[in-house]
Parts: structure tokens; sequence; C-alpha cells
């Protein structure tokens, strides 16, 4: 197939609400063309209306798995437990070794074991994204090569946030509350651990 | 409490779930914003093949080499899709070409920082700062030094942005000097198959193929040629 030919393919299946894959067009184009194609199916994707698609393609694309995954996640607990592994990957390190070099980072290398429970709140949402602070957002924003503001929106998920006070973490959002509550996963390991820095660090707001 | 989840609506358009997120971010009460929140994810769920896309034939302006790698891809459209979640506050359009304008831009500037980050991990992994790559005019450069410092790490405005281009693309499409040429991308955008536009113009399938090819390629020299 030619590479006009595939590209009037591919759009005549995107405006009929068929879903075509673009790799599957792709693979079909001589080497010479491939870049070509690539690009004016780009062209097309910037300016096409979104297609009417059936009953049973609108649940095929809400059951997709990488929208569920986000869209699954509650707003109280942002985009963290969806965007920090991500970033784990991208940036090819294990748990164990990012909480090694936060728990440097942070200055608190003799409390490693804190700090990974801490983290590990984060990237599963039992951890209120509210109390971390600056300190640590930043810390793990290096540590990640991302902007500091853009997890610490991440963690907020800006703008989704209610004004009216709600339930998350065993806390109420938006009412006076001195002393927050905490899930199990991530409390201090024995009833008899003191407040230290780390929790001030993770649970101390900014 | 979670958030409104993406279901039901399947009789709305998306020119119509456009308009309830316009209205929804016009108002000032709880109801109309979660109203508009809930529209804005149907929206950007529906439009997940259009983000694949897009990250797909990624390439970074400029450096044409320079893209999101396949095995990387899953991840690059994760990260899209974020970034749009996050966008809703700042959209400003009511219509659904200034969405969609808005959501490529959104999601260009997601591939953008992807690369960034991963050149970053690569350097600081070792071992690949000093690979080259052939320049524009062919001259061996460094993979990463020129692209990382066109990349920056602000924030980009991708409302606004996306407005601009969809205005050069309309430009773009009023300069195309040949009729049917014209008429064929005019027709495709609106989401005519090339049989209903060969029948329209009286033209041949191959003719309209030939057509659109031609027309997106010279619509994106014109653009390229007034960024």
């Amino acid at each position: 197939m030619t590479d006009s030919r595939l590209l009037s393919a591919f759009i005549d299946a995107w405006n009929a609400g068929e879903r075509p894959d673009v790799d599957d067009y792709l693979a079909q184009a001589a080497d010479g063309d491939r870049e070509d194609l690539a690009t004016e199916i780009g062209m097309f994707l910037s300016v096409a209306p979104t297609p009417r698609y059936s009953p049973e393609a609108l649940d095929e694309l809400l059951a997709d798995p990488q929208v569920k995954q986000l869209e699954g996640l509650p707003a109280e607990l942002g985009l963290w437990p969806a965007a920090l592994p991500r970033l784990r990957r991208e940036a090819r390190l294990r748990r164990d070794e990012l909480v090694s070099r936060l728990a440097e980072a942070l200055g608190t290398k003799d409390r490693e074991a804190k700090v990974a429970r801490y983290y590990h709140g984060m990237e599963t949402g039992t951890l209120d994204p509210g109390g971390v602070s600056d300190r640590v957002i930043k810390a793990l924003a290096s540590i990640l090569g991302v902007d500091p503001s853009e997890l610490a929106d991440a963690g907020r998920l800006r703008g989704f946030a209610r004004a009216t006070p709600r339930t998350a973490f065993g806390r109420t959002y938006g009412a006076p509350d001195a002393t927050p509550a905490m899930p199990a996963s991530v409390a201090p390991a024995s009833e008899n651990e003191e407040w230290d820095e780390v929790d001030e660090l993770f649970r101390g707001r900014r | 409490m979670p958030q409104p989840r993406p279901t039901g609506s399947h009789d709305q358009t998306s020119a119509e779930l456009v308009a309830r997120v316009a209205t929804g971010l016009r108002g000032s009460g709880e109801e109309q914003r979660a109203d508009a929140v809930a529209a804005w994810r149907l929206l950007i769920a529906r439009d997940i093949d259009r983000v694949r896309g897009i990250v797909t034939t990624f390439r970074f302006p400029g450096r044409p080499h320079v893209r999101v790698e396949r095995q990387d891809q899953p991840d690059a459209v994760q990260y899209a899709y974020e970034r749009l979640l996050r966008m809703l506050p700042n959209f400003r359009g009511s219509t659904e070409p200034e969405y969609v304008g808005a959501l490529v831009q959104c999601v260009r500037y997601a591939c953008m920082d992807y690369c960034r980050r991963q050149m970053k991990h690569e350097i600081g992994l070792g071992g690949s700062i000093d690979e080259t790559l052939p320049g524009e005019e062919g001259e061996s450069v460094g993979r990463f030094n020129t692209a990382l410092g066109r990349i920056g790490a602000q924030r980009h405005e991708d409302d606004v942005r996306g407005r601009a281009d969809l205005d050069a693309f309309r430009v773009g499409l009023q300069s195309l000097s040949n009729e049917n040429m014209r008429r064929v991308i005019a027709l495709t955008i609106e989401g005519h198959s090339s049989a209903e536009i060969a029948d329209r113009l009286d033209l041949t399938a191959a003719n309209v193929d030939q057509l659109r090819s031609r027309g997106l390629r010279e619509i994106r020299g014109h653009m390229e040629s007034h960024d």
C-alpha cells in the first residue's frame, strides 16, 4: 500500500470510530515512507474531531487500563500512586535505591527504614499528600529528574480538590485538625516511637 | 470520596461535553464544577487513542531523531494523561476544536518533557553523552546538548499554544492553492470518509488519497515556516 493510501485508510478508520492503531499502519509503510506517514498521521490527529464512537467502543475506551488506572484514583490521593512508580521506572531506580538516596538527601540516613515506610505510603496512596514538606518534594524531584512544582501538583491534583470538608486518611479535609490520623501502613512502628524529624518531613506540612 | 467516574453519558458528543466543561468552569457552584470535572474526564478518556497516536508520531521539533522510544510509549502516554487531568483549571475553550488543540499541545509538551527526562537519566547513567547523531544539515551533533538546551523545564501554556496552532492550521488550509486539495482537507477534518469526499467532489478515491496526503504536508510546511 502506498503512503497516501495508508494515510487515507487510517483517516477513514479513525473517522468511522474503528480505533485504528498507528503502529499497525506505520508497520505497513515502506522504510523510506514511514517517517512521512508518521508526520501526516500526527498532523491529522492534531486537528481531527473525536469520532462518534459506538456505545461498545466507548465502553472499551473507558475500560482502557491506562484510563482506569488514573480515573480510579480518588482526588485525595492526587496522582502520586500512578506518577511516582512511573517516574521511578523512567529513572531506572528500584524503590530501595530511591529511598536510600532520599534518606541521604534529607539528612536522615540513620532512619532510612522510616523514610521507606513513608515513601511506600506516597506510592500506595496511604499518606496524605498535603502533609508532605517542600523539602521532601524537592529532594524527590531532584532524584527523579522532574520539576518540583510538577511533582507537587501531581500530589495535589491541582484544581480538582473540593472546597467542602471531606474525609480521607482518617481525617477531615478543610476542618481544623492539629493531629492528623495516619493509616496503619505508614504509622510509626510502635506507639512508643516519638515524633521526629522524619515525621515532620512527611506529615508536618510545609 | 471518589471523583466522578467517566461512566454514562454515551449519548453526548464531544462537542456537547466541551460545552459542559465550559459551563461548569464558568460557574461558581460546587455542583457545576463537579460536572465540569466529570465531563472533562469523559472527554479525555474518549481521546486516549489520540493521545497514544500523538505520542507514537511525536518527533522533537528541530530534532526528529529525538522521540519517545517504543518501549517507553506506555509511560509517556500515562504521563501525558496525568497532565491532561491536571490541565482542566487552565482550559479556557468552549468548542471542540479548541479542546483538541489544547489536548494536542498538552500531549506534545508532555512528550518533550518526557524526552528531556529520559536524556537527563541517560546522561546520569553515563555512556551516552558523547553519542552523536546527524543534525538538521548533516552535521554531527551531540544527541543531548542542543535538545537539552531547547527544552526548558518551564511550565507550558498548552491552552494558549493549542489555539495558536489551530489558527495556524486554518491559515495553512486557506493558503492551499489547489481548490480540490483545500476542499478534501476541509471535508476530511469534518469527519467524512474518502468515499464520501470522492463522491461529493467527483474525484477518484486515489485522487482523494493523494490530495489528503499532499494537503496535510503542505499545511504542515506552512505552519513550520510561520512558527
